[in-house]
């Protein structure tokens, strides 16, 4: 089989020859000639190679058809001599199936959706799911120092000593192992006050650490407030929602980082994007988790659900109500949303 | 040596027609000279379908197939791009591309996570990535070089890892030094690194940029930049002046500051105020290293012209970026074929054919650990 149209580099000059491909079947051979002016090929054969050396490389999209010689030269060659090649010797096989699949409408478009419900899938389960076993086998040492250096850094930024008196914070410490101490298998916590910047607040750290602010404090209209709200820290601790989250957020990143990376560095702007409402996403549900385990300590230890429904309110009016913010993107649920679920919660357990 | 033998060495014969030709003013003493814009062949469309499949791919194997992937669209990129009739192609092996990833891979894990256990786990990386960063940038040109062909003949970068740490590290730790007095100067070794140190076959490139420019540009870009920002910052200060007068004083807003609309506002003028003067500043100093550099074949020099419009170009990146967030990815495959396709619009060669005369040097091989380096950490070659 003779096949006009092809043409030839040797890999060592720039030059491409006209060249003419005839196929030997019988002996297993390729020989490229050099085409003469009538467009006959002319002897001897610029290469002659088996046919099983020969590297074929089908193009991507468009383009040249490209066939690779062992010595480095390489025929772009017209699409029968690939074709006529590809039946004695099988081009590589992810090459072929890459091929089938990037020129496939219908590929393509089975391909995008079964990639968002990867996404989807992945970023909802998966890496919640590992991040929550990763957290269980995490050693205790490491939580330690990662409390710490949390600690540290904000101390650093956000938080600066807590200006209560010793006796206000020892006497908010004792009440509230009173009542923690009636509710069996409490994971082990430590309570610590700061002065914030960022108005009353409260969060639990790894290892059991939970944070108080003064402001939190004088917001409180009685004590048993104050335990509310360590009440539903210690919730966290009881999921070890810090840990998690830390693990998560580092799982989102390096997933984006991998599947975005060759995009310019302009559009990683907007990978940081979903990222964003995923965190949020979770930590809303982390809030729940841990509404729903104040209120259940609540009516365990005879607490009850009423503080924590009363300093929401506070809480909510102190930082201007609701309609001030853009609740869809804040990290903790509208506080109707939870004020129902902690009634729910208190209905389910009559006294 | 009269003139015509000068224009013969320096342009080169070309009686290859069919592309836009000009004479020199001198008229039929000079031969022609050949301008030609490399062409994109592909689309939007075509590109997408190779998008999503190794997209898909690479989701599915939890990124092992990310080299795959990546070689599979620079080549389709480079395949399908001609100058003078002639396609380039990109000939790595991923399998390479694959080894470099996991080392490169578990540094970012040591460098993710690190930071929960202590402090300093980071910090030492950054040192050791910041004395590596120069050798990394050196191997990744290197292998990029090696693997990128044109007319089936490989390019070569020459430059030294010497060069490379003067250019990255030596000098920018000088501007630092010398409270960025010579800033432009060390920009303008880091470009130079890159343009004068390419091969292709035994053509060398020559690169005849001069650093008085880049301070000329660093000096308008950086002014505008501070005269936006200065702006920006006036009009803040002037909104609050007024918030404040209506609302009966500063202090009502107290611990939260100020409403959160009169702070967003001009934030989210100023970045794209930093962005575009960024922007302006890379788009011209591209368009006059590129203008700067020829390449000496035997036949003659095969010179560039770069033009770029900073306002179009940035004007392209913006709608590009918008349109991939409204349509939440999917328009990604479309805007990088607009922009190569813009930046080849913008990239005139000057006797491209001069190209035909090189002779090869054969391939050699390198290792991929840069390359893969480069890659994950987003390092652009602005080519």
């Amino acid at each position: 089989m003779t096949f006009r149209g092809a043409k030839y580099f040797d890999g060592r000059s720039p030059v491409a020859q006209a060249a003419v491909v005839r196929l030997d079947s019988a002996r297993g051979v390729a020989g490229i000639f050099a085409a003469a002016e009538s467009g006959e090929p002319a002897d001897p054969p610029l290469a002659e190679v088996r046919v099983d050396a020969l590297y074929l490389d089908p193009p991507v999209g468009a383009g040249p058809w490209v066939m690779r010689l062992p010595d480095g030269a390489v025929c772009e060659c017209p699409q029968e001599v690939y074709t006529a090649l590809a039946r004695e010797r099988t081009p590589g096989t992810l090459a072929r199936f890459s091929r089938w699949a990037e020129s496939s409408g219908r590929v393509a478009v089975v391909c995008f959706l079964l990639s968002v419900v990867l996404v989807v899938v992945f970023f909802r389960y998966g890496i919640p799911l590992m991040a929550e076993n990763a957290a269980r086998g995490m050693p205790a040492e490491i939580e330690t120092m990662v409390a710490r250096e949390s600690m540290r850094a904000l101390d650093r930024t956000f938080l600066s000593p807590s200006a209560l008196a010793p006796e206000r914070k020892e006497a908010l410490r004792d009440g509230f192992d009173a009542f923690a101490a009636r509710k069996p298998a409490t994971p082990t916590y430590r309570i610590e006050f700061r002065r914030s910047r960022i108005g009353p607040n409260a969060f639990a750290l790894p290892a059991g650490l939970i944070v108080i602010t003064d402001e939190l404090v004088e917001l409180a209209e009685t004590d048993a407030e104050v335990y509310a709200v360590a009440a539903h820290e210690l919730g966290h601790v009881h999921h070890n929602h810090g840990m998690r989250s830390a693990l998560q957020a580092a799982g989102h990143f390096i997933v984006i980082t991998v599947f975005l990376g060759d995009v310019s560095s302009v559009l990683s702007v907007a990978a940081a994007l979903p990222s964003v409402l995923i965190e949020t996403g979770h930590s809303r549900r982390f809030e729940l988790e841990a509404d729903t385990f104040a209120a259940e300590f609540g009516m365990a230890t005879g607490l009850g659900v009423a503080p924590l429904v009363s300093i929401l309110e506070s809480l909510t009016d102190a930082y201007g109500g609701e309609g001030k913010h853009l609740s869809w993107i804040s990290t903790h649920p509208p506080t109707a949303e939870r004020v129902e679920l902690l009634r729910a919660i208190e209905a389910e357990h009559p006294e | 040596m009269d003139l015509s033998e000068f224009e013969a060495r320096e342009f080169g014969g070309s009686d290859s027609g069919g592309r836009t030709s000009g004479r020199s003013e001198a008229g039929e003493i000079l031969r022609e000279v050949v301008y030609e814009n490399p062409r994109f062949t592909g689309g939007g469309g075509e590109y997408f379908r190779i998008w999503i499949v190794n997209l898909f791919l690479s989701l599915v194997t939890l990124g092992i197939f990310i080299p795959w992937a990546k070689v599979r669209t620079r080549r389709y990129f480079y395949r399908n791009t001609l100058l003078d009739g002639h396609a380039f192609d990109y000939t790595a092996d991923p399998r390479k591309l694959l080894i470099g990833y996991l080392i490169v891979g578990a540094a970012l894990l040591i460098y993710g996570f690190g930071e929960f256990v202590a402090v300093w786990i980071p910090l030492l990386l950054f040192v050791v990535f910041a004395a590596l960063y120069p050798w990394v940038r050196w191997k990744s040109l290197r292998f990029f070089a090696a693997y990128s062909t044109y007319r089936h003949i490989p390019l070569r970068f020459t430059g030294t890892a010497g060069g490379a740490y003067a250019a990255f590290l030596g000098w920018p730790a000088l501007a630092v030094v010398t409270a960025g007095i010579l800033g432009p100067y060390a920009a303008f070794r880091a470009r130079a690194y890159y343009f004068e140190n390419f091969r292709y076959g035994d053509a060398r490139s020559r690169f005849s940029a001069t650093a008085g420019y880049f301070y000329r540009v660093y000096l308008l870009g950086g002014l505008a930049i501070f005269g936006g920002l200065f702006a920006v910052s006036m009009l803040v200060g002037a909104l609050v002046a007024v918030v404040a007068a209506t609302a009966g004083g500063v202090e009502d807003y107290g611990g939260t500051g100020m409403p959160p609309l009169l702070v967003l506002v001009p934030m989210l003028l100023i970045y794209p105020a930093l962005f575009l003067g960024i922007a302006v500043i890379r788009v011209f100093i591209l368009n006059y290293c590129w203008s700067s550099t020829a390449l000496r074949t035997p036949a003659g020099r095969v010179r560039f012209v770069s033009s770029i419009h900073p306002v179009r170009y940035g004007w392209i990146l913006s709608t590009n970026l918008i349109l991939t967030i409204l349509t939440l990815g999917i328009y990604l495959p479309w805007a990088k074929v607009r922009l190569h396709r813009y930046r080849l619009e913008c990239l005139e060669v000057i006797n491209a054919p001069n190209l035909e005369s090189i002779t090869g040097a054969g391939r050699e091989e390198v290792a991929a650990v840069g390359e893969s380096a480069a890659d994950w950490l987003d390092i652009d070659f602005g080519l």
